[in-house]
């Protein structure tokens, strides 16, 4: 699966490249975000600002990758489109993942 | 207005699961605007679907088919299969509490998604096959 990624001072961001975040790219997606914990990984910031569709697995992914973090660290949401909002919104999660609009705002929450 | 029926078919693979969602959101748009959470019609489509080709017995399953009819007053959605009996359950979202991350349950999202976003679900075994509708009504506005 195609992301970005980069850091900016403590924080790791991960962009994915594609609008589409699916039950297909769920496996790969959750692979590569949990490799980025187990490689030490701990304020990550998933940049959502190109998905425009995400399901039910790729809200699976990104709970495993809360869990795996446990209290060392934070995984938190910027650049999330309205309709993923909404799904956020409809399954609560909303109250779970911090959500910012822009990256910046994002980034410098973690510090 | 004519009711329109417009019926499409897949193989039960997850690859394939895309150019259904993709139908939908065009229809959704043109025939359901001004509904809120408009864009999650898609979703809720796309969800069904997925759950088929996981734990409906697919490849067993034969075709996935998408028969959509544009009322009036409403479109309905009905996905058919020829998998195993798999009437959608736990249609209550899974309880989150964002003070203890450790007891998210990481699945179980899906089928509470659909009910959610849909105004009514219905399952049905005709047969030898599974019969999933799903009905919007569609606002004043948009007919």
């Amino acid at each position: 699966m195609d992301l970005s990624t980069r850091e900016d001072g403590i924080v790791f961001i991960v962009e994915p490249l594609l609008t589409r975040l699916d039950a297909q790219q769920a496996p790969a997606f959750k692979l590569q975000l949990l490799g980025y914990i187990d490689a030490g990984h701990r304020n990550i910031l998933l940049n959502l600002s190109r998905v425009t569709f995400l399901d039910s697995s790729a809200l699976g992914v990104m709970v495993s990758a809360l869990k795996r973090l446990g209290r060392d660290g934070e995984l938190k949401l910027c650049g999330v489109q309205a309709p993923v909002r909404a799904t956020f919104e409809i399954t609560r999660l909303h109250r779970v993942f911090s959500l910012f609009d822009s990256e910046r705002d994002a980034v410098a929450s973690f510090a | 207005m004519t009711t329109i029926r417009m019926v499409s078919r897949i193989p039960p693979a997850l690859d394939h699961v895309r150019l259904l969602s993709s139908c939908v959101r065009g229809i959704s748009l043109e025939f359901l605007a001004g509904k809120p959470y408009v864009e999650l019609v898609e979703l809720a489509v796309a969800e069904a679907c997925t759950n088929i080709v996981r734990h409906a017995g697919a490849p067993t399953a034969g075709e996935i088919e998408l028969e959509v009819v544009i009322g009036d007053t409403d479109i309905d959605f009905v996905l058919r299969d020829r998998g195993d009996a798999f009437a959608p359950a736990a249609t209550e979202m899974p309880i989150v509490d964002p003070n203890k991350p450790e007891t998210l349950p990481e699945g179980g999202y899906g089928v509470p998604l659909i009910y959610r976003i849909m105004d009514a679900v219905q399952y049905a075994r005709e047969g030898t096959t599974n019969v999933l509708r799903m009905r919007c009504v569609r606002p004043a506005d948009s007919v």
